[in-house]
Formats: C-alpha cells, sequence, structure tokens
C-alpha cells in the first residue's frame, strides 16, 4: 500500500475515488477551491494557466457512436509516498513542500516558495498550479474568504493539501479535549460534498478504516503505479477499460 | 594617520563582532523577512470563530438540509450539505450572497427597455407607489385580468400567494418557470383522474428503465438524486446491483454511468416504451390487473363508437420491426431490454428530457403505462403522490372583480388540459401577438424567462408588447434589464423560505429555510412585497391577503399540517427517499416551527393509489376520455389512448437545416435562474468552452463530412437564430445531430459569466404541446457552415 514503510506515526491519510459512483457534478471542486480561497479569473478555460486544486480529467473509451462512453476523473493531489521523497519534494531547492512524515500530507508553505516551478515539473500528475497573477476577488466577494487558509500570492505554487487546516483544528480540539491528536478523524472538503459518497478519506495505516478496505478492492488502482510514486490517492472502477487508462498517466 | 593591516583586520573584526553582538543584523533579518511575507496586496481575511448554522437550502425544489460555516457569526465562508452531501449550486451559496451582481436598491428605468445604463435608485416606498397606482388604475377600468406573474418558485408558498393576490385583482394569469415534471398533472388526469404528480420508490428497485431522465444531470432534486443513484451501483450483502438501462439519443453522464445505454432517434424514446410493453403483452408477462383498467381491451366512448383499445394498438402499431423502423433500435435488442424489463421484481421507467423540460402528454402517458404494466401501483414502486396539507388560502369575499379567462383562453387556444400545466408559451405567444386582451403589468419573481426559456426570441417580442414588467430579483439578470421596475429580492441564507421538495421521490416533504444572515442591501422578501402592495390597493386585494408579512403567511401554512395530524419530522435523509411507516412526533404549529426552524423536514408517506384515484371505476385507465369530453375532435382511435406521436422538425425553406441541433443539460452547469457561480465557471470543460467561444458536439462523421476539425470555428444556423462557435469532434452524439450545452452566453451579471459562450435557447424551437399547452423541445433543424 505504502511506498514508506519508517512512517513516524500511525497515520497515513488517503482518499479513495469510486469512478462507478462519480457524476461528475464537480460539487467536490467547488467546495474544495471554497473552502481553500482559491482565487478565479474571467477566463478560466486555459487549463494550463488556471488555478485548480481539485481537476478534472476526461476518459473515454475511444469507440464510436453508440459504442462511445466516458467518465470523468476528479484529481487532487496525491500526496505520493514514494520513500523519502516526493517527487515535488525531492526538487524543491528551498524546502517550501514537504512532506508531513507523522500524516504523509504534502503540504506547501508559500511564503518559502520562490516560484521555480520545479515542483511542477517534476509532479506527474499536473496537481500543482502556479499564481501567474495576483489574485483578486471581486468586491465584496473577500468577505469569503475563509481565515483559516492563508491567500497566496502570485509567484508561488499551490495545491491540494488534504484540507490540512481542518486536520490542524481537529488536533486543537483532540487536545483541548485531552485526546490523543494523533488519533483524530477529520473530513476534506471534497469529501463532505460529495452527493454519490465517492470520495472516502482517512487512515490508509488503520485495517479497519473504509479508505484501507477499498485501497485493497480488486477494483482500486492509482495513476501511473509504473513511476513508484506511490499516490495515497486511490481510484475505484468496475471498467476495464478506464483501468487501463490510469497506465497511460494524466 | 596611517592605518596598517593589522590595525585594519582588527577594526573590521571588531565591527563584525559589535554588529553580531547589537540587536541590528537580527533586527533587519527579522523586518526583511517580515517584509518579504507581507503581501499588503493579497487579502488577508479577517480571523474570528469558525462555527456552523443549519438550513435548508432553496436553490433548487430539491429542499436539502446544509450547514453554513460563518466567522464570528458575519462573515459566511462555506456551505456543506448533511447526509446527502451537496450540489454544485448548494456548494456555491456563499457565491451567490456575495456576487457583485447582486442588485442593492429598487431601481427604475429611466431610458428605453433594456438599457441597463437606464436604471436609477428609487426608494421602496416610490416603487410600490408606482406598482400600486397602476394596479389602482387597472382595477378602476375593471382590467385586472390584465396583471400577469411569472414565478420561478413552484415548489413554495410563495406559488399559492401569488395566485391569491392575481385571483384577487381579477387575474388567473400565473405562470411558473417550466420544469422535466410540468406535464404530470395532465396525465395524472388522464389516467388517474386525479390532480397530482408522481412519485417514485428509486431506493428500493433492481431495474430502472430511464427514458431520458438525466438523472445525473439534473433531472430532480441534484444531491439526493445523486445519493440514490450511487445506492444503485454499490454491491451489498443481499442487495445485488440495480440495472440502469437509459434510452437516449445523446451519450451523457447519465447514459454514461448507466448499464446499458440505448441510442435512440431524437425525440423517439415513447416509441422504444410501447415497443417493450408489445412484447410485455404479446407473451403475457404483464400484472394481469390491467386488464381491469378500463381501455386496455377495446372500448366504448362516451357517444357508444367503438375504439380501439391499448392492447391492440400495442400489438398491431408496435411490433418490434416497426419500432426498429421509428427508433434505430434492433428489433431483436426491444426484446431483450423488454425481457429485462419484464423479469426484474422491482423495475420501474422512469422519463424525461436532457434539456430539462417536460415531455409531451402522449410520451408521458405511454411511460406511465409501462408501470402500469409491471403493476408497480400495487407494488410500491410507482405512486401519486400527497399533498402537503398546508393551510389552504382563505375564500376572497366581496369579490368585485370579474375574473377573466385566462389569456391563452380568451386567445382562442384549445388546450384541453391546459388547467393542469401553466401554459407559458400559449401565454407569450397570445402576448407577442397581441391577442385575447393586453398583458399591462408582468410580475416576475426570481425568474429569468428572457435567458431561461427556449425560443427566447419570442419571449423578447411578449415582454416588448407588455405594459409594465416589474421583476422581483436579487440579480441584475437578462430579464431585470429588460424591466422596468427591479424589486431586490434578499438570497437564501438572508430570508425564511418554505419548500416542498424531492419531486421524483414517493414522499411529500415541506422544510423550512431560515436565515442565518442580516441581509445585506435593501431589499425585501417577495412574499413581503406581495403583502405590501396588497396593503397599498386596498379593499378586496387587501382582506384577501391578510397576513402582517411572509414570516406569519408560513406560520399560516404550517398551522395546515401541524392541525392535520400526518406525517413526521426527521433529520435522517434516508428516510425521506425509502417508504416507510410514520408516526407523528410534533405538536402544535409553534412546536412545529421551532422544529422545522432547526432543519428539520416534515415528511409523509404516500397514500394508497386507490384513495387518490378519481376514474369512474376507480382504477387507472388507458383510455383517455376526459379528452374526449373535452370536446376535441378526435377521430384516430389512437389519439384516445397513450401512443408515439412524431414530431416535425422545421428545415427552413428548401430544407437547408438538414441537420438536427440538440440541447442539452449538465450537472455541473446552472441553466436556470441562478447563473454558474464563479468557481463553477472553474470547472467548465476546455472542450465546452474556449475563451469566449462555446463549442457544439458533432460526431467524427459529421465533421468528416462537412469538412470540420477539433476546435474548428463555425456558424451554427437555425431557423430561431445563428451563432459563432467552435466544433467539439465526439462520438457523443449520432450523424447528423449537432449537441449544444445550455447554460452559457448571458448577457447581463458581470465579467465572470456575461458573452461567454451562446445562449442555446435563443436557437432552439419549441413545439407546442396540444393537449397541456406546454413548450416541448426535442430537437430543431440546423446547418453548421464555416466560419
Amino acid at each position: 500500500m505504502s511506498g514508506h514503510e519508517e512512517h513516524k506515526g500511525g497515520v497515513r491519510y488517503g482518499m479513495v475515488i469510486d469512478l462507478d459512483k462519480c457524476t461528475g457534478c464537480m460539487a467536490c471542486a467547488i467546495a474544495c477551491h471554497q473552502e481553500n480561497n482559491v482565487s478565479f479569473r474571467t477566463d478560466e478555460t486555459d487549463k494550463t494557466r488556471n488555478i485548480a486544486w481539485m481537476r478534472f480529467y476526461l476518459l473515454e473509451n475511444g469507440k464510436d457512436y453508440p459504442e462511445y462512453s466516458f467518465a470523468y476523473l476528479p484529481r487532487p493531489c496525491f500526496h505520493c509516498d514514494a520513500p523519502h521523497h516526493a517527487p515535488c519534494t525531492f526538487v524543491c531547492p528551498v524546502n517550501a513542500t514537504q512532506r508531513d512524515e507523522r500524516t504523509g500530507i504534502v503540504n506547501m508553505i508559500y511564503p518559502r516558495c520562490i516560484g521555480c516551478r520545479y515542483c511542477m515539473v517534476a509532479c506527474p500528475y499536473h496537481a500543482r498550479s502556479f499564481n501567474w497573477w495576483d489574485p483578486k476577488w471581486p468586491s465584496p466577494m473577500e468577505e469569503m474568504l475563509n481565515p483559516e487558509v492563508s491567500t497566496r500570492m502570485r509567484g508561488v505554487i499551490e495545491k491540494c493539501t488534504f484540507c490540512h487546516h481542518r486536520l490542524n483544528r481537529a488536533r486543537d480540539k483532540a487536545r483541548i479535549a485531552g485526546e490523543d491528536p494523533d488519533k483524530v478523524e477529520y473530513t476534506p472538503a471534497c469529501v463532505e460534498a460529495c452527493p454519490t459518497g465517492a470520495i472516502v478519506f482517512g487512515n490508509l495505516l488503520d485495517p479497519e478504516s473504509e479508505v484501507a478496505k477499498l485501497a485493497k478492492s480488486s477494483r482500486a488502482f492509482t495513476i501511473s503505479a509504473k513511476l513508484e510514486t506511490y499516490p495515497k490517492v486511490y481510484y475505484l472502477s468496475s471498467k476495464p477499460w478506464v483501468r487501463k487508462l490510469a497506465d497511460k498517466g494524466l | 594617520m596611517k592605518v596598517g593591516r593589522r590595525a585594519f583586520i582588527g577594526f573590521v573584526a571588531g565591527a563584525v563582532g559589535g554588529t553580531l553582538l547589537s540587536p541590528l543584523p537580527w533586527k533587519l533579518a527579522d523586518d526583511i523577512a517580515i517584509w518579504t511575507q507581507n503581501w499588503s496586496w493579497r487579502p488577508s481575511p479577517e480571523r474570528g470563530h469558525r462555527a456552523a448554522k443549519k438550513t435548508i437550502c432553496t436553490l433548487c425544489g430539491g429542499g436539502c438540509p446544509i450547514e453554513v460555516d460563518f466567522i464570528d457569526g458575519k462573515r459566511a465562508v462555506y456551505a456543506r450539505g448533511g447526509d446527502w452531501g451537496i450540489c454544485s449550486l448548494g456548494a456555491s451559496a456563499v457565491q451567490y450572497l456575495y456576487a457583485p451582481y447582486r442588485v442593492q436598491t429598487p431601481l427604475k428605468q429611466t431610458k428605453k427597455r433594456g438599457d441597463i445604463s437606464g436604471f436609477k435608485p428609487i426608494t421602496w416606498n416610490e416603487a410600490l407607489s408606482e406598482i400600486t397606482q397602476k394596479i389602482t388604475k387597472l382595477l378602476g377600468e375593471r382590467k385586472g385580468h390584465s396583471v400577469a406573474c411569472i414565478t420561478g418558485q413552484k415548489y413554495s408558498s410563495i406559488f399559492d400567494l401569488w395566485k391569491q393576490f392575481l385571483r384577487a385583482c381579477g387575474s388567473k394569469n400565473v405562470f411558473s418557470m417550466p420544469d422535466s415534471f410540468d406535464c404530470q398533472r395532465a396525465v395524472s388526469r388522464a389516467i388517474f383522474g386525479a390532480d397530482v404528480t408522481f412519485g417514485f420508490n428509486l431506493a428500493d428497485v433492481t431495474c430502472v428503465l430511464s427514458f431520458g431522465a438525466e438523472w445525473a444531470d439534473g433531472w430532480g432534486p441534484r444531491a439526493p438524486m445523486a445519493k440514490v443513484a450511487s445506492g444503485w451501483f454499490s454491491e451489498n450483502p443481499g442487495k445485488p446491483v440495480t440495472e440502469v438501462i437509459h434510452v437516449s439519443s445523446r451519450l451523457s453522464m447519465s447514459a454514461a454511468k448507466a448499464s446499458e445505454w440505448v441510442a435512440v432517434k431524437p425525440g423517439t424514446e415513447a416509441a422504444l416504451a410501447l415497443g417493450i410493453a408489445h412484447v410485455m403483452i404479446k407473451e403475457n408477462r404483464f400484472d394481469p390487473i390491467v386488464r381491469e383498467y378500463a381501455g386496455f381491451e377495446d372500448w366504448t366512448d362516451l357517444s357508444g363508437k367503438e375504439r380501439r383499445g391499448f392492447k391492440d394498438l400495442v400489438l398491431k402499431d408496435y411490433t418490434p420491426e416497426k419500432v426498429e423502423k421509428i427508433t434505430g433500435v434492433e428489433a431483436q435488442k426491444i426484446v431483450e431490454i423488454a425481457h429485462s424489463f419484464a423479469k426484474h421484481p422491482k423495475a420501474v421507467a422512469i422519463w424525461g428530457q436532457g434539456t430539462g423540460g417536460p415531455r409531451s402528454f402522449y410520451d408521458e402517458s405511454v411511460f406511465v403505462t409501462l408501470n402500469l404494466l409491471k403493476g408497480n401501483l400495487e407494488k410500491g414502486l410507482f405512486h401519486l403522490k400527497g399533498n402537503v396539507p398546508v393551510a389552504p388560502l382563505p375564500a376572497i369575499e366581496d369579490e368585485v372583480v370579474e375574473t377573466a379567462p385566462r389569456l391563452e383562453v380568451a386567445a382562442d387556444w384549445k388546450i384541453p388540459f391546459g388547467e393542469y400545466s401553466y401554459p407559458l408559451y400559449p401565454f407569450l405567444d397570445a402576448v407577442a401577438s397581441q391577442k385575447g386582451y393586453p398583458i399591462e403589468l408582468l410580475f416576475v419573481q426570481e425568474a429569468n424567462p428572457v435567458y431561461c426559456l427556449p425560443e427566447s426570441g419570442l419571449v423578447k417580442e411578449a415582454f416588448s408588447k407588455i405594459g409594465m414588467v416589474v421583476d422581483v430579483t436579487s440579480f441584475m439578470d437578462e430579464t431585470a434589464v429588460n424591466a422596468d421596475i427591479i424589486l431586490p429580492a434578499p438570497v437564501m441564507l438572508e430570508r425564511w423560505d418554505d419548500v416542498y421538495g424531492l419531486p421524483v421521490f414517493a414522499q411529500s416533504m415541506y422544510a423550512l429555510s431560515r436565515p442565518l444572515i442580516n441581509a445585506k442591501y435593501d431589499v425585501r422578501h417577495p412574499g413581503d412585497v406581495i403583502l405590501n402592495i396588497a396593503v397599498k390597493v386596498g379593499g378586496t386585494v387587501k382582506t384577501a391577503l391578510p397576513w402582517r408579512n411572509y414570516t406569519d403567511y408560513l406560520k399560516f401554512r404550517i398551522k395546515g399540517i401541524a392541525d392535520s395530524g400526518r406525517g413526521a419530522i426527521t433529520n435522517r435523509m434516508d428516510e425521506l427517499v425509502s417508504v416507510s411507516t410514520v408516526k407523528k412526533n410534533f405538536g402544535d404549529m409553534e412546536s412545529l416551527w421551532r422544529e422545522l426552524s432547526k432543519g428539520k423536514i416534515w415528511f409523509d408517506v404516500p397514500p394508497s393509489a386507490y384513495e387518490i384515484i378519481g376514474t369512474d371505476n376507480g382504477k387507472p385507465q388507458f383510455s383517455i376520455t376526459a379528452l374526449g369530453e373535452a370536446e376535441m375532435k378526435i377521430e384516430k382511435d389512437e389519439l384516445l389512448l397513450p401512443h408515439y406521436e412524431p414530431f416535425v422538425v422545421s428545415k427552413g425553406s428548401g430544407g437547408e437545416h438538414s441537420l438536427l441541433l440538440m440541447a442539452y443539460n449538465c450537472g455541473f452547469i446552472s441553466t436556470g435562474y441562478l447563473p454558474n457561480s464563479y468557481l463553477m465557471m472553474k470547472n467548465i470543460w476546455d472542450f465546452q468552452l474556449k475563451g469566449d467561444d462555446i463549442f457544439v458536439e458533432i460526431n467524427p462523421a459529421t465533421a468528416s463530412k462537412l469538412g470540420f476539425r477539433e476546435g474548428d470555428m463555425a456558424v451554427l444556423k437555425t431557423v430561431k437564430g445563428e451563432a459563432r462557435v467552435r466544433v467539439h469532434v465526439v462520438p457523443s452524439v449520432p450523424k447528423g445531430v449537432i449537441g449544444i450545452p445550455k447554460g452559457f452566453g448571458h448577457g447581463a451579471y458581470d465579467v465572470f459569466v456575461k458573452d461567454k459562450g451562446t445562449n442555446a435557447n435563443r436557437m432552439v424551437e419549441i413545439h407546442v404541446d396540444p393537449v397541456t399547452g406546454l413548450g416541448i423541445e426535442v430537437v430543431t433543424g440546423a446547418k453548421l457552415v464555416r466560419a
């Protein structure tokens, strides 16, 4: 399951996305971007330049009408669990992106980022976006910004964090309650938004957790497994052509 | 003084040492670190305590429980769903609250209608006085019937308030914006003799046969429907995966998710259903109870004339071979689908239209008969929905104004079941062609007919013939731009509302949406606007609406539920979609109000169909005798039975529009009153919109024939209009068909949605259903030429 055998903690947060259930309503992406203050511009149709923490990819079976079929694949950051480093953390010259070995979450420290974009190049899943412009919200939309997540500025990289500010909140709450902060459970925004229950999140190291069980399902696969980046985001599909496309990357 | 090497080194070392010992370098480093991380141009939201408040979402007819997170109770930052998750609209609730295109104060048009620069702020008193003067003048001239309303909230008590208000003025011209379920009451009236809608027990089925019901693309309440559908594809011990067969022309998400997609020629789904019925009847694989239903066998009409029965019609006219010619589905495949549908103990037929509107009366009658053949009324899979027992509105006493017939009736439209369907298109046609009588005052409430209605050219023409248009809206949308007076309404989160939720599902449901935050602008609830005007008009109008404010009116309505003793309240969503028994668990009106205000939902199981059926023999009927009673000149027997009625496509002069344009809805695009939110626009595929260019889908064979490649610019022409588009070559549509997404091409709001693509509604053609008067959108003749 995980490429990283020497975990400092007993927690490895991961996600399973059931493509058989996903109807592509994209509520997960809206919830994610709302929760994490992801900015928007007047033209969001250039997908090489826009910022999306949860991005959708189109999978097609390559056949003609009426045998044609397609599926949507929601893609957060995969928080790769390759030994020592994720591809992005390995190349960062300033330690602006690191993997928290107690949780497995690959985080971003925006003020440290120097905008070299090595991590964008290194990420095989295009999970990172670069801020080509300063973020602006038309008045009065700044009122809806979430104070738990800092806004990012021009020149830095950003990406999905598994809503780790929610983890921090849950840990704080546990400490106040006198409980073990390392055993908390929390739910990222995309997971709680999904109306079909297609996204499941939890501790991959807990064999009793739903996410761990699903990750071992016969329908489970990861994207570009041959790269041995050990993504902690698994996908489920019963369709062979969908599973086959997983080897081709995103 | 001579400085030697030793002295210099000593000085430098001393300076370095002294500096390091002083706080200066550390202070400077600290300041630089702070300065480089202090991006003053970057928004830095004010910190505070984050806590959630519960309410009910009213952005569609779903009535889903939601929680909204606030910072210190003042700023809304995030919306989440309950057990059902949330849909893309609900997740955008906060964006609509803070949208810059909200109307902030009453506005009056001072220039020509449609000129956005002509709007000047006025006070509420000025706005309401002007409207009141208009109504008073019309009442004085005995022209109260020339007041009309189009509301976007048919699943709310405000719909009845508009009816009461206009009735007191002497008008019956109240209409709602169309949706997939508009035809159901008319079909129910014909087959069951009851004025009700239908519901399905979709959580407990083993087979779903969907005729264009795009359940993953906006059919029914979005989040609950998605939740139920996910259950279809979950394999649990003792519960196999539900077989979902989707019948449509275009490969939608619903079709792609189905166990099997059956591609038919556009608009021929009902013919396929009749082919399936043929196999079931021929092989005697149907519930024998239907033999007792009038019209199944040959029958005699009121005049004593012998008529064909449904069985004879289906057996002779809809053989698989004949249906193959109509639908393009192979006869053997039709037999296989019929066998699959027949063998499942719990199989339902559902239906809808990819465009989001209703289907024709006969189409929907056919789909109902499939459920009858399966015995789904008896099995509890197909229901006649019970009403929500809200208090009925009081009778209008001292009615001094004679109520004139509805406009389309006055304009001589013959619509037998128009009473059950709110025929908006005949109304608009009568206004545009100035038949019947003129409409002097039109209220539009939280609807955007200028943008949302197909054949928007007709809508604009009708608007140009109306004396005064008053738009009660939260947003500066296309209809607001074309209004004379705009009255700003609060958005969801700022107001009380109620919702009769869950169309599609069998349970009756009622919920209250409470305000979570003070209104941001100088707004008034549309219900309060009605009540304010009623007080100013006085007389019968005032006495017909005796409530001080809209909240009082809602309490009055809820008292009806409390007094009925029916149903129960719950916060468990699974109870709302699966049929069970209920036990009353609430007290009087005050306690019910309190519970509903906390986000609980009232619901009731559907009554026995036989308590509702109002036909002569108390059973469903295949023979549409109500149509005969309506004195239609009917000679063909099939017109009195559910059957397939082909439609005619306008192909322009000389048949130049030989392609078929098919508009479609997507689950992640808003096509209604609300525009795509800012974050919804972020998600739009780059093969649907590129810059400001919209893409149309064409099959690779069509592209090859016309010489188009992916991304080429083209001009799309129909009998209704033309637009510049880009071409997306994809086999989701058959040869000869052009697919165009709805929800783009707004002419209002702000730069984030305005002029992004083309509004498909201005390109498509509407067929007015002769039985219900509803506008039916299927396909439109079109051509695609190189730009």
